[in-house]
């Protein structure tokens, strides 16, 4: 029996989704996005985070969502992910941050396979806090994989 | 064919042929002049003393005592006839001066006397003429008296008028500066009432105005408020990121980030709970500035009005003191006028004076001038035809008096407009 | 401690290299004291600082080769070529020695035994006298200047309580050997019985004999950490040194508690005539270790420079926001604050970019000991000489660099340095010689790389070409021509492949490692007089001398080297070109409309710019909205998400924080004839 793990959620429309924690660096407001010619809609621009250049993903889009709106609550997580073996930062651009949970193995269930609307190696478990449903994801896979969605037969 | 037929024809021809041949005699010798009369007569008189004389001689004497009372008649019929052709002229003549001497001069001399070519006849005419003359002259002068008694009256019933007139004018002139003195007091009483609502509306809108700008000031204030609580939520929002950035950072530390992870929980409570209280003064705030807002929008719709108020008193004020300025200029003109008035009436009066003597004078003249008026009067029952001359004449002199009267009356009204012209002149240079 | 050891093996690789450079050095100048007591300085560091971290066989074999220089340096050995060649084998063993992945491998094993073998021999051989020696270094040391010194007394008596301080009473004393010769006497009387022993109270006390050329407020202030705690008495004795007269001493060895005055006496009594020369060595040596301990540099960790670099860069962009804020408000006294700030910002950007920067020299030890090498092994003789090697570039592209040059250096050797014969018989030095000269020009270095060697033989070239099938057979080529052929893939003109180079990758291969770098290659010869290479490098990566453009909203940055020219253009004369060709100056230049090309949305104004950009030997025009001005680019990566967006080469951060695009125009009008060529396919 493992401790409890640290997620951190945050909010994509009206889906609420979890990411390991340690794969966050930091949690910023939006700044103004410079957009990087000839890349995939999704894919926002850079923006200057305390000197560094970060890439800016819609991660609304990535996930089949409508392009994303900036509100006040709009957010970047910074997640520092695995690119062909390279840690690299990008910023995740989502409707609202979320909150730190601590959440123990037990109480994670294996992802549905039917009906799944995402990939099933992108959702590697749900849980559930009071009403809320909440996927986990394998955030390296948001950022990696070309599709996110099942396609559906 | 007896002494009467030789009688009867001498005295036939001493009248028809004695007398008249005697008469063209004398006529010849004295031409015009009583003497021819007398000559006439004495010649007649002595033609029938003489006849009287021839009948006698061959009449007895009882008959010539017969003849006595013949010839004294005779001799009377001459003297008669003397008396009528001498004293009978100088009575007349005497009883036309006795009249002329009692001032009146409608005389009248028989034609008889008049168309005598002697000398009583020429007197006679030259009298009558002179009366006539005198007459004249008389009636002009009563005309003229009475011309001057009637425009003197007139003057002075006109002077009296006048004084009246003045008189009134002074009165009302008394009386208009008596009201004027009441206007100004009024508009006096109207400035002060107008400066006094003047200030008030003035006050009134000043405080609408600060009252104004507390509502504006509130509004901003609550503006403020939620621009701060704007603040507060975003320093919420961000303390909420920086409690997920601690976290994530206590995450990073491992088992010895466990604490700080705690904390980071609990200040991301307090962001919550901040941005919940920031929600709430926001949301308070907004309703209480849409009921400032409200208030500002009233007292803003008033200030408009107070202001017209304002602005419409400060009109009133300024015109009634205008007012005042004119009602003071009338006053003041109106005591001018006043002043005029009553030298208009010293005027009049003196006017009225110089009339009175005029009068005084043209009475004495025409006095006078009566002494022969009331004679004529007297005559006048006496002698009708003489009246009915004089009343022709006196039509002839009424048209002439009244052409006089007329013109007196024209210089009067000349001069009436004289002075009238001066008073509008006055009231114009006022 | 894996911290300490990763620092030891970083300091242990410099002076490794430091090493080798000195040893190379000494095959020059074999009688260079200086050079010799360098290489003995760096054994002994290496010794030492090797048995503390656990690398004892680098302790132990540096022993040994300390143990050599020492006789060395005592003029008990000389330097010949062998010892230089097992001290050169030794710098490669300790190389391999300190890599903890081989160290402990059969072959790294078996040459250590082998060397230490060889050292051990050459120890025992050729030992001359000693006395020879000394005399030499007193000869020596006589020349030296001579500096006025004094004799101090010293009483130093720690309180009982003094380690409660965690003072170290003993490091105090050590510290007093950094002033000048000491002759220190423990007085340990008072230490008591075992029984009674508290480890936590100090019971010795000490009496020294200094001598120094500092002043007593130098001495004082060795004691400034202890003088709350000491009973501390300090007393001149002597304008002499007294320390070698070893009358004195012994004398003051048989006392157990110097009385001063009687010192005194003691000291003005004696007369020595040959402490002078006593003197001057001593003095001599003190200056030495002076020199050796007097800290010029400090080593900081590349990644501390990084995020050093980073913040000024910030510091850079946040005070152009501040410049711009300040323009805004123009309030003058903000005005000259900002460029106040403003000022001391660029030096400070100046200053980090130069530290950030490192000398050629390090890479240029690796190329001396190549040319020795490879000479050898090709059997010439061939001389290398440097010039501007302090010259300083960014460590990432000196290391992108140390791999062509290498290359380059090799083609001289073997391509272009002839056999001694032949340059006898061409009338040439027998000697060849490999010149290396680095400088700076504007914000790029250039380095040379030149031999006196054969050229390149125009002849050879094209018949090499037409063999190849690259150009026809009646062509000829100009020396232009050639220059480019030899960049051209696939194209090596070597007769004979040899182990070294010859494989036909040379140039080509260069050229795009140097690009790589964000510069360029060019080449010159001469047949039979030479060759001559020059690199073109920026001094950093973080920084390139850019030109910043604008499209509608957006701003670029195009390196300026890369732009050939820029002209201003009507854009209704452009849209009338055929196959976007525009004649530019009579020149025909094809063009790219970059608002197209990167869909940016908008209409480009009537008035824009053209910006003829060198590609592949030819200028290919790109059109922008306008130009902005020169802008110091601070270059910063834009993530590996965007690692196949080539055309872009970074981003840099603008004054007013916002984020402009860096342009790699090389990559960018590949990619879009690329594009062309699909688009016509299609």
């Amino acid at each position: 029996m493992k401790e409890k793990q640290t997620y951190l959620t945050f909010v994509l429309g009206n889906e609420i989704f979890a990411a390991d924690i340690r794969k966050a660096t930091n949690i910023i407001e939006v700044l103004p996005i410079t957009k990087v010619p000839r890349s995939p809609e999704y894919m926002k621009g850079v923006i200057n985070v305390r000197g560094i250049v970060l890439p800016v993903i819609d991660t609304r889009m990535k996930f089949g969502m409508s392009p994303i709106k900036i509100t006040k609550n709009t957010v970047i997580i910074n997640f520092n992910i695995d690119i062909e073996g390279e840690q690299s930062d990008v910023g995740a651009l989502v409707d609202a941050p979320g909150t730190v949970i601590d959440i123990s193995d037990k109480d994670i269930s294996p992802p549905p396979h039917i009906g799944a609307k995402y990939k099933s190696e992108l959702v590697i478990g749900t849980f559930k806090i009071k009403d809320d449903f909440i996927m986990l994801l394998d955030i390296n896979k948001v950022f990696t994989l070309d599709e996110l969605l099942e396609i559906k037969i | 064919m007896s002494d009467f037929l030789r009688y009867s024809i001498f005295i036939f021809s001493v009248l028809f042929i004695g007398i008249p041949m005697a008469y063209m005699i004398f006529k010849l010798l004295f031409k015009e002049s009583v003497l021819v009369k007398i000559g006439t007569v004495m010649t007649g008189v002595a033609a029938f003393v003489a006849v009287f004389v021839q009948l006698m001689n061959g009449v007895r004497l009882i008959h010539m005592i017969w003849g006595i009372p013949f010839a004294i008649s005779f001799v009377a019929v001459g003297v008669k006839i003397l008396q009528k052709i001498i004293i009978q002229p100088l009575e007349k003549i005497e009883d036309v001066l006795v009249i002329v001497s009692k001032g009146k001069n409608d005389i009248e001399i028989d034609n008889e006397l008049l168309e005598r070519k002697d000398e009583f006849g020429k007197i006679a005419n030259i009298f009558m003429e002179m009366n006539s003359i005198m007459v004249e002259i008389m009636n002009n002068v009563i005309k003229v008296s009475d011309a001057i008694s009637n425009s003197g009256d007139s003057l002075n019933s006109d002077s009296n008028r006048m004084s009246q007139l003045t008189k009134e004018q002074t009165t009302a002139v008394e009386k208009v500066l008596i009201s004027m003195k009441n206007i100004t007091a009024n508009i006096g009483q109207n400035t002060e009432i107008s400066k006094k609502t003047l200030k008030n509306a003035k006050k009134t809108a000043v405080k609408i105005e600060v009252n104004d700008k507390n509502v504006q000031k509130t509004v901003e204030a609550l503006r403020i408020i939620i621009k701060k609580v704007g603040i507060i939520s975003d320093i919420a929002f961000q303390t909420n990121i920086l409690s997920l950035n601690a976290a994530i950072e206590a995450s990073k530390a491992g088992k010895y980030g466990k604490g700080f992870n705690v904390v980071a929980n609990e200040i991301r409570k307090l962001a919550h709970k901040s941005k919940n209280a920031a929600n709430e003064i926001e949301k308070i705030s907004r309703t209480s500035i849409k009921i400032a807002e409200r208030t500002g929008r009233i007292s803003k719709q008033i200030v408009p009005d107070i202001k017209e108020t304002s602005n419409l008193t400060n009109v009133i004020y300024k015109s009634s003191i205008e007012q005042n300025n004119s009602a003071e200029q009338m006053n003041e003109s109106v005591r001018q006028l006043d002043n005029v008035t009553q030298k208009f009436t010293q005027a009049f009066q003196n006017i009225e004076i110089s009339a009175e003597e005029l009068k005084e004078l043209s009475n004495v003249l025409s006095t006078t001038v009566k002494y022969f008026r009331e004679e004529e009067e007297t005559n006048e029952t006496n002698e009708e035809q003489e009246e009915q001359q004089n009343k022709k004449e006196e039509n002839n002199e009424i048209n002439e008096t009244d052409d006089i009267e007329k013109d007196i009356k024209e210089k009067e009204n000349n001069e009436k407009n004289k002075t009238e012209k001066i008073i509008d002149d006055d009231f114009e240079t006022f | 401690m894996e911290n300490f050891i990763k620092k030891f093996i970083e300091e242990a690789t410099d002076l490794i290299n430091a090493l080798e450079e000195s040893v190379l050095s000494l095959e020059d100048r074999p009688e260079d004291k200086e050079l010799i007591n360098e290489v003995f300085r760096i054994m002994h560091s290496l010794k030492g600082s090797g048995a503390m971290f656990g690398f004892d066989k680098i302790s132990d074999f540096t022993h040994n080769m300390e143990n050599i220089y020492d006789e060395v340096r005592n003029s008990e050995k000389q330097i010949t070529k062998k010892l230089l060649d097992i001290t050169l084998h030794s710098v490669d063993h300790l190389r391999n020695l300190l890599n903890v992945n081989i160290a402990e491998s059969k072959e790294v094993v078996q040459k250590h035994e082998e060397l230490n073998r060889k050292i051990e021999e050459f120890l025992k051989s050729g030992r001359t006298e000693k006395q020879k020696t000394d005399t030499r270094i007193n000869q020596q040391t006589t020349i030296t200047s001579g500096e006025q010194f004094a004799s101090y007394y010293i009483f130093f008596e720690p309180n009982s309580d003094i380690f409660d301080n965690g003072a170290n009473p003993l490091y105090t004393v050590d510290d007093l050997y950094e002033l000048g010769e000491c002759k220190v006497f423990a007085r340990t009387e008072k230490i008591p019985h075992l029984g009674k022993y508290d480890y936590s109270t100090c019971y010795i006390y000490w009496e020294i004999i200094l001598q120094t050329s500092l002043d007593i407020y130098e001495i004082e202030d060795v004691f400034m950490f202890v003088e709350d705690d000491c009973k501390l008495k300090i007393q001149k004795i002597s304008d002499t040194k007294i320390i070698n007269n070893k009358n004195i001493i012994d004398a003051l060895s048989k006392e157990t508690k110097i009385d001063i005055s009687k010192l005194k006496s003691f000291v003005t009594d004696i007369v020595v005539d040959n402490i002078v020369d006593e003197e001057k060595k001593v003095s001599d040596k003190i200056k030495k270790f002076k020199q050796e301990s007097e800290i010029t540099s400090i080593r900081i960790a590349t990644e501390k420079i990084d995020q050093y670099i980073n913040l000024v860069s910030e510091l850079v962009s946040a005070h152009a926001s501040l410049k711009l804020f300040s323009t805004k408000i123009n309030n003058s006294e903000l005005n000259e604050i900002a460029e106040n700030i403003g000022n001391i910002t660029e030096e400070i950007r100046d200053n980090a970019f130069n530290i950030s920067l490192i000398p050629i020299e390090n890479t240029i030890v690796r190329f001396r000991r190549l040319v020795r090498d490879l000479s050898a092994g090709f059997g010439k003789n061939i001389e290398f000489v440097t010039e501007g090697t302090d010259t300083r570039i960014d460590k990432t592209l000196l290391q992108i660099i140390t791999e062509p040059l290498m290359h380059i250096i090799r083609n001289c050797v073997d391509h272009g340095i002839e056999k001694e014969n032949e340059r006898i018989a061409l009338g040439k030095p027998p000697k060849g010689k490999i010149f290396l000269r680095a400088y700076h020009s504007g914000s790029n270095v250039h380095i040379e790389v030149s031999d006196d060697g054969k050229g390149i033989d125009i002849n050879k070239v094209t018949k090499k070409a037409v063999e190849r099938g690259l150009i026809n057979f009646n062509v000829v080529l100009s020396k232009e021509d050639v220059k480019n052929m030899i960049f051209t893939p696939g194209f090596s003109t070597t007769d004979k492949v040899s182990d070294i180079s010859g494989r036909g990758v040379g140039m080509d291969i260069l050229k795009r490692k140097i690009a790589e770098a964000r510069g360029d290659i060019d080449i010159d010869f001469e047949k039979n007089k030479g060759t001559k290479i020059t690199l073109k490098i920026p001094i950093t990566l973080a920084m390139i001398d850019g030109l910043l453009v604008k499209i509608g909203e957006s701003l670029y940055i195009v390196q300026l080297m890369a732009i050939s020219k820029i002209t201003d253009i009507f854009y209704s004369e452009l849209k009338k070109t055929k196959k976007n060709v525009a004649v530019i100056d009579g020149e025909q230049i094809p063009f790219y409309f970059m608002r197209e090309e990167f869909e940016i949305s908008g209409e480009y104004p009537e008035e824009n710019k053209f910006l003829a950009i060198k590609y592949k030997n030819k200028n290919v025009g790109l059109v922008f909205d306008s130009v902005v001005g020169e802008y110091q680019t601070v270059l910063k990566s834009i993530g590996k998400l965007y690692k196949d967006h080539e055309m872009i080469a970074g981003a840099t951060i603008l004054g007013d924080g916002t984020v402009a695009l860096v342009l790699d125009t090389n990559k960018l009008i590949t990619k879009f004839s690329d594009k062309g060529q699909q688009r016509i396919r299609n």
